[in-house]
């Protein structure tokens, strides 16, 4: 694997919190094995062929500086790579259950558990059930 | 050597020969598709008495396979169960070429059919719908009516089980639902409140979705991705309505069956050859075929047909298979507000809508209208990549962003009717292929210039909406191109066989013991969702093939001044 992968997920996803980012949460792999055997493949080299050497050791402002050339330089390409970057990322349990932690967004998938809302409300209705008719008669 | 381009549907139909491996014992109705429409046909002339044999393409979609029951829902949503087949790629579908058209074609193969994947919208055409020549002098006029549907709309809603409430304004008069109203959540109360406000119309969609237990069904708990599958059977799709009920009856239904073409002489239809779940190739004799295989699909299989006495395809003396493909262009209108919704709970695509503009009014400058539907948000990777909005920032602000949108979020669709253009159309590809070596469909699509002034309109009227009920920011996607979902038009119905495909009973005008049933026959588009229009259609078409009288005005309904009435 390219060394450079697992800073360029981080520096598209950074930590937050006490959460590592995306590379630090150990996630190019899933990067990769999404990308096996699909056009994202390609794209996910454009834009590592396109990142110079080191780019794991620069300094945060300067890995932004360099990724926002890439993408001024291929926008398709890093996009798909952003989507990439965040299925994995927001895929990931640790993320979710932070997810969860924060919002109240249930980190578990949504069946069977779903979700407990009120019930239509008729008298929302009134005003609307005053109109007259408007579906044309032919 | 010839290059591909240059063949004749003739000889690229000639691409599906295969060497017969047997012939089976003729059987009485074939129906091809199982979704809505080949589920519903197939049901109602089962239960009647005719002996229906069925083949699909795809297979059963089992409740344990259903990604909301699984961590990795939304990476599914996005790849392996995304509703377009190009970037899905299963087993069971067969690629489209799309390059040539601004709108994606979706669709499923599978017991079920696109209901699979389907958000569940069940609104009806509207009267006006089936007249559109008559009133507004564009487009063409059905050769039936609103109320030569009415009854079967009934019946379909008792089979699909419908979530809703009596007494819109904008619709004429129908029975009651199955059930009560989906639950609205925070967002949507939050736009009724504002079209209250703006004075003008909305009400809760008719959804086909329990919202309580009905028989081996469950009510819908609001999981929200309905468009993964339900696997408490709240939202309807045909494999856990009707298909559970024809099979009872009898009904012969053959899974992972690939058919390759309809045989046929001159003026009928003798059958179909098709590869079955073990790749032998059997040619099916039929009394009669009936073809429920979506707008894309149907069209292509009746070009693939093309014979020597057919040279241009199956039942295309009149040249229009394939042509008038029409979807529903679709605007999206997203809204970001400064307090939770919570948008992520309850049916994605259903709560309310509004038909304030959706009747011509020729001081707005186009004529026909459009349908405002709320959608709610998305999940954390929906959000993250932009489902409705746009994508969150990568790099230092993402997740600001991120929490800036997560949950908070609305969104309407405005969609606009689309009317028959001939230059819009389903051929046979001269350069993708299916797994199965058969040409793929090839799209060619243009939004009418209407259509994009409706676009712009709604737009306007929706983002007043977004405004009224508060939100903050707001961003228009001006035609989403994964809106490809409703497929009509490609096989059309009319009196005349000099322009039409199908009579008036969906019977071809060339060959006698074929019908269509699916959303091909459709004449213009309406600007709602087409499933349970489509239904009852096929339902009617059953009832013609039966010789039994149609279904009049329901009971509960009567006739009166020449409209309906509503009796609750």
């Amino acid at each position: 694997m390219d060394s450079r992968l697992p800073a360029l997920l981080d520096s598209i996803v950074p930590p937050r919190d006490h959460l590592a980012g995306a590379g630090g949460l150990g996630l190019a792999g899933a990067v990769v094995a999404d990308a096996q055997g699909t056009s994202r493949d390609h794209d996910l080299a454009v834009v590592l062929a396109a990142l110079p050497v080191g780019f794991e050791n620069l300094p945060a402002p300067d890995s932004y500086a360099c990724l926002q050339a890439v993408e001024d330089q291929y926008p398709k390409s890093f996009a798909t790579v952003v989507n990439m970057v965040n299925t994995a990322y927001y895929t990931d349990s640790r993320v979710l259950q932070a997810l969860e932690a924060r919002t109240g967004y249930q980190a578990s998938p949504p069946q069977p558990q779903g979700y407990v809302l009120e019930q239509f409300d008729e008298q929302m209705l009134q005003r609307v059930r005053q109109r007259a008719p408007m579906w044309r008669r032919p | 050597m010839v290059a591909a381009k240059d063949l004749s549907v003739l000889e690229l139909a000639a691409r599906a020969s295969r060497p017969i491996d047997r012939t089976a014992v003729p059987v009485d109705v074939l129906v091809i598709g199982a979704g809505a429409s080949g589920a519903a046909v197939s049901w109602r002339l089962q239960t009647a008495g005719r002996q229906v044999t069925c083949l699909e393409l795809g297979g059963w979609v089992t409740s344990d396979r259903i990604p909301s029951l699984h961590p990795n829902w939304e990476r599914a949503r996005a790849r392996s169960h995304h509703p377009n087949p190009n970037i899905r790629m299963n087993d069971w579908d067969y690629p489209v070429d799309d390059d040539d058209s601004p709108i994606r074609p979706l669709l499923y193969n599978a017991v079920g059919g696109s209901t699979i994947h389907w958000g569940a919208h069940f609104p009806r055409l509207k009267p006006s719908d089936f007249r559109v020549a008559a009133l507004d002098g564009i487009g063409r006029d059905w050769p039936i009516s609103y109320d030569d549907l009415s009854a079967y709309f009934e019946v379909n809603d008792e089979m699909m089980g419908v979530a809703g409430i009596a007494g819109d304004p904008s619709q004429p008069p129908r029975l009651g639902r199955q059930c009560p109203p989906v639950p609205l959540g925070t967002g949507a109360a939050r736009i009724a409140a504002a079209y209250d406000r703006l004075g003008w119309h909305w009400w809760p969609v008719d959804a086909a979705i329990l919202t309580r237990d009905r028989g081996s069904r469950q009510g819908c708990n609001n999981c929200g991705p309905c468009d993964l599958g339900c696997p408490r059977g709240a939202r309807a799709s045909a494999d856990v309505t009707y298909w559970p009920e024809a099979l009872a009856a009898g009904v012969d239904l053959r899974t992972e069956c690939a058919v390759l073409r309809i045989t046929s002489e001159p003026g009928r239809v003798t059958g179909v050859d098709y590869l079955d779940a073990q790749g032998e190739c059997v040619h099916q004799p039929a009394a009669e075929v009936i073809l429920a295989a979506n707008g894309i699909g149907t069209a292509r299989l009746l070009l693939l047909s093309a014979t020597e006495w057919c040279p241009t395809g199956l039942a295309n003396n009149s040249d229009q298979v394939g042509r008038n493909l029409m979807h529903h262009p679709t605007a999206l209108v997203t809204g970001v507000f400064d307090e939770p919704l919570d948008g992520y709970a309850g049916p994605f695509a259903v709560s309310i809508f509004s038909q304030e503009f959706y009747e011509t009014d020729p001081s707005r400058g186009f004529l026909r209208g459009y349908q405002a539907q709320t959608i709610r948000s998305d999940g954390p990777l929906g959000t993250a990549n932009g489902g409705y909005f746009r994508p969150v920032a990568w790099g230092p602000d993402h997740h600001a962003d991120f929490d800036r949108l997560f949950g908070r979020s609305a969104s309407i669709t405005i969609t606009t009717e689309d009317l028959p253009q001939p230059d819009n159309r389903v051929t046979l590809s001269d350069t993708i292929e299916d797994r199965w070596g058969l040409p793929a469909p090839r799209i060619r699509y243009r939004v009418e210039e209407r259509c994009e002034a409706t676009i712009r309109f709604g737009i306007e009227r929706n983002t007043e909406v977004l405004r009224e009920a508060g939100a903050t920011d707001i961003v228009v996607h001006e035609l989403v191109a994964s809106a490809g979902f409703h497929l009509l038009g490609t096989a059309r119905m009319g009196e005349d066989p000099s322009d039409s495909v199908v009579d008036p009973m969906c019977r071809a005008h060339d060959a006698s013991n074929l019908r269509i049933v699916d959303g091909s026959v459709f004449v213009t588009a309406g600007a709602v969702n087409p499933t349970s229009t489509i239904q009852a259609i096929a339902l009617r078409a059953a009832d013609a093939m039966l010789g039994r009288p149609f279904l009049g005005i329901p009971e509960g309904l009567q006739r009166s001044t020449g409209a309906i009435a509503e009796v609750h």
